[in-house]
């Protein structure tokens, strides 16, 4: 079993058979970028199932199958995607899902309790989530990147701690100070961390983003949202204006004004719905562009990424699925899950330069330790953030 | 002898060969590529358990990955050497739309049954096994807390003081017969002009009224009828049950439907509402009767009941479409349930 490694077609060979055709390695180097599609094959009737089952056991057992349900929902997700024919892995272990989830837990018992008893004891617990925060989510980048795998390599998060306590504490901290100003920074910062410290096999990514096309993108919603809010405003008010007439005029009696709470309840709630329609857009909306441009400054040795989602398609699955998932009492939750997943990795391209996308994996992305050390390393947990 | 054909990557290889797995009655797997082949022992893999559709996975403990389509073939495999058994009746479950239909079912009915009766009893137990000094504590400083808020200050008024003292040691008496020794009654009389008449009561048995309140009362019973309401909540402990219930249907809603701080996961606080909202209607009924029954049973009768909720309600006008989400009854439902005493006896 420990031989023909060194068969790996994309290896250079020494001998060129016929002098005229250039080596395959000089032709990956002169053909244009070609886009190498994922695919999806999960689907709505097996995963309703996986979920309904996995929704039923994790209440009865008043969630504590929770772990167990998540790894088989991440499963289902990974080992339906497909780079070039091969699927991916998710190998965490429930148990080690389950730590995370019992310190959550634990903390959030503390902080329930102790708002219990005087509201300005819950402030240590704050302080002390906020000092474990990095470190947990840390972990969490670890565990996740150690256990998602593609063509039986892992990737591997090597960013280092004092990193985490610069970006999730430091960073915060500055924001209330900069009045926000520093936020697409940080959200910036906050992607960094993680994309930027990714290892696959033994090729590392590459993810370097301008603050400038960040701030792009969130000064442009920041000024229609305060647009929209500014017209909102001007719409209530008259709205009000024009009640407020009426009823002094017309509508002394209690009756009337029983009407008019009514139809001000009924405003109201149209109003909050219109106001939840417009914020989903908009966070929705910021997400794609941001995901779009992450994807186009990020990069794995010669491969890059090029996700061709459009906005108006993305932001309506992302919107319609809320909506779907509200009216139908959370139903169509797995439909509208599949849905999204199935457009995001279906428009997502690794942009390679000519030849088999297999081949250049072949070559170079080899882990270096043995694949199941890691898997028994206890110390890892994710907790969800 | 089971043989298969799949895809192998060796250890830390993303190269993939064709290769043929075939399994001997032993239980160990010979991998072969080519004229390559290599023997595991039952120890030495581990099966992934089933998942749909998609591709089966055998990891073996040098670090092969076996992938292989081939589903019956595998369950032949797992046939002999059974997996956990736990993920394969998930499988087994996940796998059938009867199933998965009768899981919509068992949903529902479990977070009904949860709702419903596991709450409520969870938050019962736990109330009454507070200590009294607890209780003590959290009650200053919920007080504490309104009074920071609202334009609300002890009354000075000697009037309104004897007034609501003798009509709180009047409802003690009526009661005296059920009361638990471990809260410790108090009246307490605010001035608040935001508040308006109203009367409300903490766990550790301390009971707020307003001077408007007090005000609004045309005769003492009335007044007798309105703390004997709050006597009830204490007695029953329902401000700690509600805070315990309240804190729960939260932490279950948003376990179920996920992270609430996202703006889809802002729909979660409706049902959230409904439901505490249930709750409360429900202690407020429950304290109406036992006034109630208190009043009959002394020769008071039940009416001055009656007669202080419609003077307490004639400034509020009820709204059916949110009544739903209202922290008291209608009046009409508490009248009824008032009248409904009357033709227990």
């Amino acid at each position: 079993m420990e031989s023909n490694e060194s068969e790996s077609p994309s290896d250079p060979q020494p001998h060129v058979p016929h002098a005229q055709q250039p080596a395959p390695s000089e032709t990956a180097h002169t053909s244009p970028l070609q886009p190498f599609g994922f695919a999806f094959t999960g689907n709505t009737n097996e995963y309703f199932r996986i979920w309904i089952v996995n929704l039923l056991l994790s209440i009865i057992t008043l969630g504590f199958y929770w772990p167990w349900a998540m790894v088989r929902t991440r499963r289902y997700f990974y080992s339906n995607t497909h780079l070039d024919g091969h699927s991916f892995d998710y190998l965490a272990k429930p148990k080690n899902l389950l730590i995370g989830y019992l310190i959550v837990l634990i903390f959030f018992a503390i902080y329930l309790l102790a708002g219990l008893f005087n509201p300005l004891f819950i402030y240590p617990v704050i302080l002390v989530y906020g000092l474990a925060a990095p470190w947990m989510i840390y972990k969490a980048f670890r565990f996740r990147a150690k256990n998602t795998a593609y063509r039986n390599v892992r990737l591997k998060f090597y960013g280092n701690l004092g990193d985490s306590y610069v970006t999730f504490l430091v960073w915060a901290a500055l924001i209330p100070f900069t009045f926000g100003f520093i936020l697409p920074y940080w959200e910036m910062k906050k992607k960094e961390y993680f994309f930027d410290n990714l290892q696959f096999g033994k090729t590392f990514f590459n993810f370097k983003p301008k603050a400038a096309e960040y701030y792009k993108y969130y000064l442009l919603f920041f000024a229609i949202g305060m647009g929209l809010y500014f017209i909102l405003i001007f719409l209530v008010i008259g709205a009000a204006a024009l009640f407020g007439a009426t009823a002094d005029t017309y509508n002394p009696d209690i009756f009337a004004e029983e009407g008019l709470t009514i139809l001000m309840i009924i405003g109201a709630v149209f109003g909050y719905a219109v106001l939840i329609l417009i914020g989903l857009v908009f966070q929705k909306g910021l997400w794609l562009l941001v995901f779009n441009y992450n994807l186009s400054v990020w990069n794995l040795g010669r491969f890059g990424f090029e996700s061709k989602m459009k906005f108006a398609k993305y932001v309506g699955i992302a919107v319609g699925n809320v909506f779907a998932s509200i009216f139908s009492l959370g139903l169509l939750i797995p439909w509208a899950k599949i849905r999204i997943t199935k457009y995001r990795i279906e428009n997502i391209y690794v942009l390679a330069r000519g030849g088999e996308l297999g081949e250049h994996f072949g070559a170079e992305m080899e882990d270096e330790g043995a694949f199941g050390e890691a898997a028994t390393d206890f110390m890892d947990f994710e907790v969800g953030l | 002898m089971i043989e298969f054909e799949g895809t192998l990557y060796r250890s830390g290889s993303s190269h993939a060969f064709d290769a043929v797995a075939r399994v001997s009655e032993r239980g160990s797997v010979t991998l072969s590529v080519d004229t390559d082949s290599k023997e595991y022992l039952i120890s030495e893999y581990e099966i992934e358990p089933r998942l749909g559709k998609a591709n089966r996975v055998i990891r073996f403990a040098d670090g092969v990955r076996f992938e292989s389509g081939n589903h019956e073939a595998l369950a032949a495999l797992e046939g002999i050497f059974p997996s956990s058994s736990m993920l394969r009746f998930v499988d087994w479950m996940e796998s059938r739309w009867p199933a998965a239909l009768g899981s919509i079912v068992g949903v529902v009915v479990f977070v009904f049954l949860f709702f419903e009766y596991g709450m409520p009893l969870t938050a019962n137990y736990i109330a009454f096994e507070v200590p009294q000094s607890v209780r003590r504590t959290l009650s200053e400083n919920g007080l504490r807390t309104i009074e920071r808020y609202g334009s609300f200050e002890e009354s000075y008024s000697m009037r309104m003081h004897e007034l609501g003292e003798s009509a709180f040691a009047r409802a003690l008496n009526l009661a005296s017969g059920s009361l638990n020794p471990d809260f410790d009654y108090e009246l307490r009389i605010y001035e608040s002009q935001a508040i308006g008449p109203n009367a409300f009561a903490l766990p550790s048995g301390l009971v707020v009224a307003t001077e408007a309140f007090i005000e609004l009362c045309e005769n003492e019973e009335q007044m007798v009828a309105v703390f004997l309401h709050e006597i009830a909540h204490v007695e029953l402990q329902h401000g700690l049950r509600s805070l315990i219930q309240d804190t729960g249907v939260f932490l279950m809603l948003s376990m179920g439907l996920g992270d609430l701080s996202s703006l889809g996961g802002m729909a979660a606080s409706l049902p959230a509402l409904a439901i505490e909202s249930r709750y409360s209607q429900n202690f407020e009924t429950e304290a109406d009767l036992y006034a109630g029954k208190v009043l009959e049973a002394n020769g008071i009768g039940a009416g001055v009941m009656k007669d202080i909720l419609i003077l307490l309600h004639s400034d509020l006008p009820d709204l059916d479409i949110v009544q739903f989400l209202a922290t008291h009854p209608d009046l009409e439902e508490r009248l009824e349930a008032l009248d409904s005493l009357k033709g227990e006896k």
